[in-house]
């Protein structure tokens, strides 16, 4: 069937196009630092596991990167999604808060990196609980609060916002024909406001961890890192590894573009009803 | 009294701030001291054009809204709040998306505290009431218009509501499906023995279904007339007093 055949390969024309251009520009510039070839960047990923530049595996440092961006964003979305659903429940509590946080959401994650740097430096849950030295304290360790904050920040708005919207935009008649069914508060808060605002709240989680994710270069680039894909694409620079630097660049990419899906995959399972009635 | 009122309107009227666009401090009246009462067991319509106040009307005995002045009473009682005694169903899309049939008739029951396998086995035997027994795990988008009314229904009468209050139940669906859910709910009525207070623009919906019509007009709305409908059930519409009530209230309404 010619056009199955089409829609298989249509969406593999532009990356084949731009492999083969990034490949031929590489022959032409011969220069390692301005443009790697495709064959140096395939090389390094496809051995994920072995130690490069002195920093541990890829894998390793995706690993690490990973554990950084939960630990924000998890924090963000414990804060946002019942801070959301209070602001977007109870009238007073948003007049109380919207324009006071509204002052923050435009400030980029980054412009809090001196003052973070001034407040947490480089502690971290090892160093605050005073874990022994071992391999428990090294994961932890890497988990600076000063990343874990600019992640947060990154991960908290979308969060919030969405959160705020989705139990906003509850339709009345859900509520008002749940009342007359003799619902009390608590009933119509747990089974009517909650799941109608889920996808909304979801979806604020997925573009969060997004955002979380792309703050994660600023992050690594912090004092006190010493590792992460974003310290790898940092060091990579410094030591002259282009290539490096494009297949950090790609694993970021990768991993997000998995995350993302992933999300996707469970907001389609769960929300099926999603713009129906 | 043989028949005792299930629901009492007295002088009750209706006022709404307008929004600041129209002019701040500015009020319209939606309802002008409104007085009748809804007999037990009877099945009642509300009658009038758009704006006559008779949505508003059915919301505040619903517990839904406050009036400004006077008072609904249900058996002597205030009606402060919603509860489950007085149900309402609405025009459209009031079932629960995300839930399945016979879990959104359960919904009230939950509400009831009604353990878990009761609320199922009550939940199927109103979806067999309103002949929807099996699409009990469809969800509500996968249904015509017709059936999620039916299930609306279904659910309003699932927590066993002393009056069941109707806000132009029919009003969305096509004029075929409307004359099948005319005689069903008729059917569902004589079976069930319910107050019913039922609000419609169509005149004809009215005069074929009720024992009484309450009939209103606008600006502001209030009621103008209150008819008996001496027609022997079951109706037809080639009685030629169907059509000459319809007629009387077309002249009281002025078109």
């Amino acid at each position: 069937m010619p056009s199955r055949l089409t829609s298989l390969i249509l969406p593999l024309v532009v990356p084949a196009l731009f492999l083969w251009g990034w490949e031929t520009t590489a022959v032409r510039v011969a220069n390692d630092i301005i443009l790697p070839r495709l064959g140096d960047v395939l090389a390094v990923l496809a051995h994920p596991l072995e130690p490069i530049i002195g920093m541990g595996s890829l894998v390793a440092n995706v690993g690490i990167s990973l554990a950084r961006v939960l630990f924000g964003y998890l924090a963000a979305v414990a804060l946002a999604i019942p801070l959301g659903i209070l602001m977007g429940y109870f009238a007073p509590a948003h007049r109380l808060l919207n324009n006071f946080l509204s002052l923050f959401r435009p400030i980029p994650p980054l412009a809090w990196t001196p003052l973070m740097l001034a407040w947490f430096g480089i502690t971290s849950p090892a160093t605050v609980f005073n874990m022994e030295i071992g391999p428990t304290y090294i994961f932890f360790n890497n988990l600076k609060f000063s990343m874990a904050f600019i992640i947060f920040i990154g991960g908290f708005f979308p969060v919030l916002t969405s959160s705020v919207q989705g139990v906003r935009s509850v339709r009345r008649v859900l509520v008002e024909s749940s009342m007359v069914l003799g619902a009390s508060r608590l009933d119509i808060f747990r089974k009517v406001i909650l799941p109608a605002a889920s996808p909304s709240i979801l979806t604020g989680m997925r573009i969060g961890l997004g955002v979380a994710w792309m703050c994660l270069i600023s992050a690594e680039m912090l004092p006190g890192s010493m590792s992460g894909v974003g310290y790898l694409i940092t060091h990579a620079y410094t030591v002259g590894r282009q290539d490096i630097v494009i297949t950090g660049m790609v694993s970021i990419g990768v991993m997000g573009a998995l995350m993302d899906q992933g999300f996707r995959l469970c907001e389609r399972r769960m929300l099926f009803w999603r713009g129906m009635s | 009294m043989s028949a005792k009122h299930a629901l009492t309107i007295a002088a009750v009227s209706k006022v709404f701030p307008l929004g600041r666009a129209n002019g701040q401090g500015k009020t319209v009246t939606a309802l002008d001291s409104t007085s009748f009462k809804v007999l037990d067991n009877e099945f009642l319509s509300i009658v009038g054009p758009s704006g006559c106040g008779k949505s508003t009307l059915l919301r505040l005995m619903a517990g839904l809204e406050k009036p400004s002045g006077g008072a609904v009473n249900f058996r002597d009682q205030e009606v402060a709040r919603p509860s489950g005694r007085i149900g309402l169903v609405f025009q459209d899309y009031s079932l629960l998306p995300w839930r399945t049939l016979v879990r959104n008739i359960e919904l009230g029951l939950e509400f009831q505290g009604l353990p878990g396998r009761q609320a199922r086995d009550k939940a199927l035997e109103y979806l067999e009431l309103v002949g929807l027994a099996a699409s009990k795990d469809a969800y509500p988008h996968e249904l015509s218009g017709g059936m999620r009314q039916r299930a609306a229904i279904a659910r309003a009468l699932a927590v066993e509501p002393d009056v069941l209050l109707m806000d132009e139940p029919f009003g969305a669906l096509d004029a075929h499906t409307r004359l099948l859910m005319q005689r069903e709910l008729l059917a569902i009525w004589e079976k069930r023995k319910k107050t019913v207070v039922f609000v419609t623009h169509s005149i004809d919906e009215a005069v074929y279904l009720s024992d009484r019509i309450v009939v209103m007009d606008k600006d502001p709305g209030r009621v103008i007339e209150v008819l008996d409908v001496d027609l022997p059930r079951p109706r037809t519409r080639k009685n030629p007093d169907f059509g000459r009530l319809t007629e009387s209230i077309l002249e009281m309404l002025k078109y």
